[in-house]
């Protein structure tokens, strides 16, 4: 059941009137019972797997907190290879038994080992994580244990964040199902509209923007130069408008019900540093890694050259973290090695040659110039992510050059309607490529304004007519250019 | 709370209004002559034939592929074709020719390799120039009627939304079989339900026909084709298949694919098989458009083929 199909719309209505018409103390259960269903709509034996982790944490929480020294560590280990091994066996065996065939055969030995036919289960990497904060925050005393064991499961499961996150903190959240949770009108229709939102950036961009990416990325071998940018361009927006969207959903589904998530995305394509940008993407994803990896690596706090070796494995273990396959550790390098490039440069004290002090508008272009050159670097990392196989990835990092001079002459001086429909509308109509460009730009207009006004406020305020023209106008315009046909999954559903 | 209630209603009464509005506008530029799908309404003409009779079931290789004067002759029986387009989809066809056939009638099934469930906007668009044709659409369940109503309705209602912004076009003259050019359409068809419009239409074109498939598994599908012959000889109907008419270019591309669903037919299906699966092979310069759409002299030679076939079990 994904959040774009009519499934979803049936059942988030169902949930959170039976939530608000259920007395307080069977709210748990009906929310527990929900998230169930939710899970159990993808593949329903795999929530044998989710049960499995949650029975473990569970005990594991309450052990840790009643045990004394060394024992407290061993549970916590305990917790932690039995979700780490979920994950190996679930989403890494194959990949390593894959390489290990590889790494026997230049060796002339065969691999004994079998290659597993098993489907991946969806999100599991996210609610692994989740379920592995709460036993580390157990263990370092930040978090009680939980002792309702529905409450618990409901941590793991609850249903707008179980398989794409965002990857909660048991501080953030626990407490929360507790809470007497009232019908706002406010709320609630802050809520909706932060769900209105995602769902528009879902349907009428990501997947219109995945048509044009998936025509080039299937076939890259067919293209050089100017449409591997493109295709390139359009899924840096795709991703951002796919995954950001079920973050939006997520959290306006939990607010219409009272609970407050973490906020996952803060406009990051407008980032200035890689630093920046990952504390404004994904930052769940982003403050797991630093809070249970990177400081217990020991942080900030040892040698500069020893920083930089934690910062690079963590952004290797990030590019892991989202998939078994070389294409995402090599993403995670590159984003590592962006980063420790630019610790170097600046403990160095080496600044790039960018108007920064002056006028206004030149101060103006530095701050552009800084974008589009972060902008720049992650969609670059993003053609390992994106292409299907190495090879793939290889071939577009080698050819986006071939061929772009002569390309970007034919378009602005021959233009050719035969060269415009394969290269630069990538065979889609002249009319769908600009309503996306256009809806693009239109997401980019409300990321301005959000950087000065909260938009939801800003909407309120209007008078009635406009404010419901602007609703009005809004839902109109998601029936007409979403993509409804065939609901799309979500990109990190896979992860 | 009821104000929360209140407001939802009114914006969703404004959304139904709008959705109400561009179905209108829709309608009114959607006209029979121009769609091919209204080809249904043609198909199900009454007709005081008597019984019994041939129908020919199956996707567009049926419409392009039989010439009903030539086996009426040949047989001696009134021979009808129902095939318009595969996106009806498999179910659509048996139901329909469930809801015609009459004892003593015989069913001639043609079906595309990768005939299976069609598309439900297709079948919704038909049913709306046909109205009995509803009762031809099969939904597993109550979800999967809801989501192929919505879909067909949003997707009528931006039809309506680009005649708004786009202003009204001028409908096209109503195309004629005599014309060259137009093939798809709902008048373009015989008293007996075969495509004529191609006929003196020059060769299109043909696209890649070596394009590759994917293959997968048929068998579902056969066994609903097997429900349907058990229920038909029950009721006195007897029922035959044909392989249908395919380009040898595309046979020759993906012969093990071919061969697969061959295998599955051969071995599964409950109705007897007239045809060898080699023999409905014919070089493209039999074929029209597309691989399972013959021209004139396939058109011929498939008939002939299957008349012959078809006598000596009749007979």
């Amino acid at each position: 059941m994904i959040f774009n199909s009519l499934e979803f719309l049936l059942f988030f209505t169902v949930v959170t009137i039976g939530y608000f018409a259920l007395p307080y103390a069977y709210r748990w259960l009906w929310l527990l019972v929900a998230s169930s269903v939710f899970y159990m709509a993808f593949v329903p034996v795999y929530i044998l797997i989710l049960g499995f982790t949650i029975v473990i944490d569970y005990i594991a929480g309450i052990w840790i907190e009643n045990a004394r020294g060394p024992a407290r560590k061993r549970l916590l280990l305990l917790s932690l290879v039995a979700n780490i091994g979920v994950l190996a066996v679930f989403k890494y065996y194959n990949f390593f038994n894959e390489n290990l065939t590889g790494v026997l055969a230049t060796l002339g030995f065969a691999n004994p080992a079998p290659y597993l036919s098993i489907l991946l289960p969806i999100g599991l990497s996210f609610h692994t994580f989740q379920a592995m904060s709460y036993t580390i925050e157990v263990y370092q005393g930040n978090q009680k244990a939980e002792r309702h064991f529905g409450i618990y499961a409901l941590y793991v499961m609850f249903y707008p964040q179980l398989v794409a996150g965002p990857i909660e903190r048991p501080q953030n959240i626990l407490h929360q199902f507790y809470e007497k949770h009232q019908f706002d009108y406010q709320r609630v229709t802050d809520g909706l509209k932060l769900m209105a939102w995602g769902m528009f950036k879902k349907v009428v961009i990501a997947d219109q923007l995945a048509s044009l990416a998936d025509v080039v990325y299937n076939n890259p071998t067919q293209y050089t130069g100017l449409p591997l940018w493109l295709a390139t361009g359009c899924f840096g927006f795709q991703i951002y408008c796919d995954f950001s969207a079920y973050s939006d959903m997520a959290l306006g589904a939990a607010q219409v019900m009272g609970f407050r998530l973490m906020q996952n995305f803060d406009r990051p394509y407008f980032s200035k540093s890689i630093a920046e940008f990952w504390r404004r993407w994904h930052s769940s994803l982003s403050t797991w890694f630093r809070d249970y990896v990177y400081i217990p690596l020991g942080g900030n706090r040892v040698s500069v050259g020893r920083q930089n070796r934690n910062l690079f494995l963590v952004f290797l273990l990030s590019g892991l973290w989202h998939g078994a396959s070389w294409n995402f550790v090599i993403w995670g390098a590159l984003h590592g090695t962006y980063l420790v490039v630019a610790r170097v440069k600046n403990t160095l004290g080496v600044h790039l040659p960018l108007p920064e002090r002056g006028t206004a508008a030149a101060h103006w272009l530095g701050k552009v110039l800084r974008i589009g050159m972060v902008f720049g670097l992650v969609n670059f990392a993003w053609i390992f992510f994106r292409a299907a196989t190495l090879p793939h990835a290889w071939h577009i990092v080698t050819h986006l050059f071939t061929g772009l001079p002569e390309d970007l002459h034919r378009w602005l001086i021959e233009p050719d309607a035969i060269f415009i429909r394969e290269n630069i509308l990538l065979r889609k109509s002249l009319q769908g490529v600009l309503s996306t460009g256009l809806m693009v730009m239109l997401m980019e207009g409300v990321h301005l304004l959000q950087r000065t006004h909260r938009v939801r406020t800003l909407v309120s305020q209007l008078p009635a007519l406009p404010r419901w023209g602007l609703y009005y106008g809004f839902l109109v315009l998601l029936f007409y250019l979403g993509a409804f046909e065939v609901p799309a999954k979500f990109i990190y559903f896979q992860f | 709370m009821t104000r929360f209630f209140l407001k939802t209603a009114l914006l969703l009464g404004l959304l139904t209004a709008t959705a109400l509005g561009c179905w209108y506008v829709a309608n009114r530029q959607e006209t029979n002559t121009t769609n091919g799908w209204a080809a249904i309404v043609n198909k199900h003409r009454p007709r005081p034939t008597p019984a019994p009779i041939l129908w020919l079931v199956g996707g567009s290789n049926v419409m392009f592929g039989y010439d009903s004067d030539q086996l009426t002759a040949g047989l001696r029986q009134p021979v009808y074709n129902l095939g318009i387009g595969a996106a009806l989809g498999l179910p659509f066809m048996l139901n329909e020719v469930r809801d015609v056939a009459k004892p003593g009638d015989t069913v001639l099934l043609s079906l595309e390799y990768d005939l299976r469930e069609g598309s439900y906007n297709v079948q919704l668009q038909a049913a709306d120039f046909y109205p009995p044709a509803r009762a031809y659409i099969h939904y597993p369940n109550p979800m999967t009627w809801l989501r192929a109503q919505a879909q067909y309705r949003l997707r009528k209602a931006r039809a309506g939304i680009n005649s708004l912004l786009y202003g009204w076009s001028t409908p096209p003259p109503n195309p004629t079989v005599a014309d060259t050019v137009n093939v798809y359409f709902e008048n373009a068809f015989s008293n007996r339900g075969d495509l004529l419009s191609h006929l003196n239409n020059p060769q299109p074109p043909q696209p890649d026909f070596a394009a590759p498939l994917i293959f997968s598994p048929y068998r579902a599908y056969i066994d609903q084709v097997n429900a349907f012959v058990a229920d038909q000889n029950r009721r006195g109907v007897r029922v035959f298949f044909t392989y249908p008419p395919l380009s040898q270019t595309a046979y020759l591309a993906n012969k093990p694919i071919y061969r697969r669903w061959q295998h599955e037919l051969a071995t599964y299906l409950k109705a007897p098989i007239l045809t060898n699966p080699d023999s409905t092979v014919y070089a493209d310069s039999l074929c029209f458009d597309t691989i399972y759409h013959l021209n004139r002299p396939g058109r011929t030679r498939h008939t002939g083929q299957v008349l012959a076939a078809l006598g000596q079990k009749l007979n």
